[in-house]
């Protein structure tokens, strides 16, 4: 009986849990972009159309969980036959988003570190990272670097010249999360 | 078994977040990729637009399968392009060499001067139909202000005209008056073809 009535009221401890608190990326405000290089020069690009969604403790003080989600064809480097010819290696017919989704986020003070998978040309890796993250008066900054290797989730680098892309990327993010209006 | 009914329980709605916030983010998201980009080159449309000679005949239909193997063709016709044109500027600049010296009396040379110009015009006009009648890209920005690729396309339209006409006078050399001119334009194609190969970069 005393089992029953324990596992009755953890049932009922989580169905009543309160909603947790979302903050959904300001579009406006916030960016992903890339930066590659080439033996001739580097160049980077930008998509100003994030979705991104974090979930806060109850107190609305930490990030327990973050997803983020991009359409590859929306990364603009200012060279339109460039990101035409990256289209073709990241196969973006066939795989039109870049994802991550957090499976661990620990902070220690002022250092933020975030596990996850990052979903890229259709295969997941788990990645881990340390971002910067900034409470401010409403909501949410968080920025950072995230080095990827294109080999690593099998994407032919783009040659130019016959010469190969560098395979290290770095990713480069700038959130901003808000509560909607 | 109380702790593993709570565990799994806790695991399948951390696992559910998860997944829920990516749907969340999925079902915002803008359209997909266009199968074809909005401003297709006239070259290119006759052939791959949406009511292009290969699309109406049913010979490729304009579907995703065969757009992914488009891009692949595309790219094949874009490095092949990319090694003819290398190729070609060489054969200009040893064309260049032999012209002058032509014109400066060396008649015996004239022989090895229309064999070259042969080879330089097919190795051209085929780089030049490799990029003309690819398959179009998945996108194309109107991007303001000069960039490589558009100062690539400009100087195409320069040495195109340009070797041309140093075909088109070509067959009038002998005369003194047509073989400045028939140079000028020679020199004019080359100078823009460099230009071209040199400002294209990834």
């Amino acid at each position: 009986m005393k089992t029953l009535l324990l596992l009755a009221s953890l049932l009922a401890g989580l169905w009543i849990n309160p909603a947790p608190i979302t903050l959904k990326a300001n579009k406006e405000k916030s960016t992903i972009g890339y930066t590659a290089n080439h033996s001739l020069h580097e160049w980077s690009g930008e998509t100003p159309s994030v979705n991104a969604v974090i979930v806060l403790n109850e107190g609305g003080n930490t990030i327990q969980k973050v997803a983020v989600s991009a359409n590859v064809a929306d990364f603009d480097s200012q060279n339109s036959s460039r990101d035409s010819h990256a289209l073709e290696v990241l196969e973006a017919l066939k795989y039109p988003k870049v994802q991550f989704s957090s499976t661990a986020i620990s902070q220690q003070g002022e250092s933020t570190k975030v596990t996850g998978n990052l979903i890229f040309h259709g295969i997941t890796k788990t990645i881990t990272f340390e971002p910067k993250v900034e409470k401010v008066k409403n909501g949410f900054v968080v920025e950072g670097v995230i080095p990827v290797s294109l080999e690593a989730f099998n994407v032919e680098r783009p040659s130019f010249m016959l010469i190969k892309t560098d395979d290290l990327i770095q990713i480069k993010f700038h959130l901003e999360f808000y509560p909607e209006k | 078994m109380i702790y593993s009914i709570f565990f799994a329980l806790v695991n399948q709605a951390i696992a559910q977040d998860v997944d829920s916030l990516l749907l969340s983010l999925d079902s915002e998201a803008e359209a997909p990729t266009q199968l074809l980009p909005e401003r297709i080159m006239l070259t290119q449309r006759i052939f791959w637009g949406e009511k292009g000679l290969l699309r109406t005949t049913g010979i490729v239909p304009l579907t995703e399968s065969n757009r992914i193997k488009e891009l692949k063709i595309r790219r094949t016709m874009l490095v092949a392009h990319q090694v003819l044109g290398y190729a070609t500027l060489a054969g200009m600049i040893a064309q260049g060499v032999v012209g002058q010296r032509l014109y400066s009396g060396e008649g015996q040379l004239k022989g090895l001067h229309e064999s070259l110009a042969g080879a330089v015009n097919v190795g051209y006009f085929t780089g030049a139909a490799l990029s003309l009648f690819s398959p179009p890209p998945l996108i194309s920005r109107q991007v303001k202000g000069l960039n490589s690729i558009k100062a690539h396309k400009i100087l195409a339209s320069v040495h195109m005209t340009a070797m041309i006409a140093t075909n088109l006078l070509a067959g009038k050399a002998e005369d003194p008056r047509y073989a400045k001119i028939h140079r000028a334009a020679a020199f004019t194609a080359f100078g823009a073809f460099a230009g071209a190969t040199i400002v294209m970069k990834f």
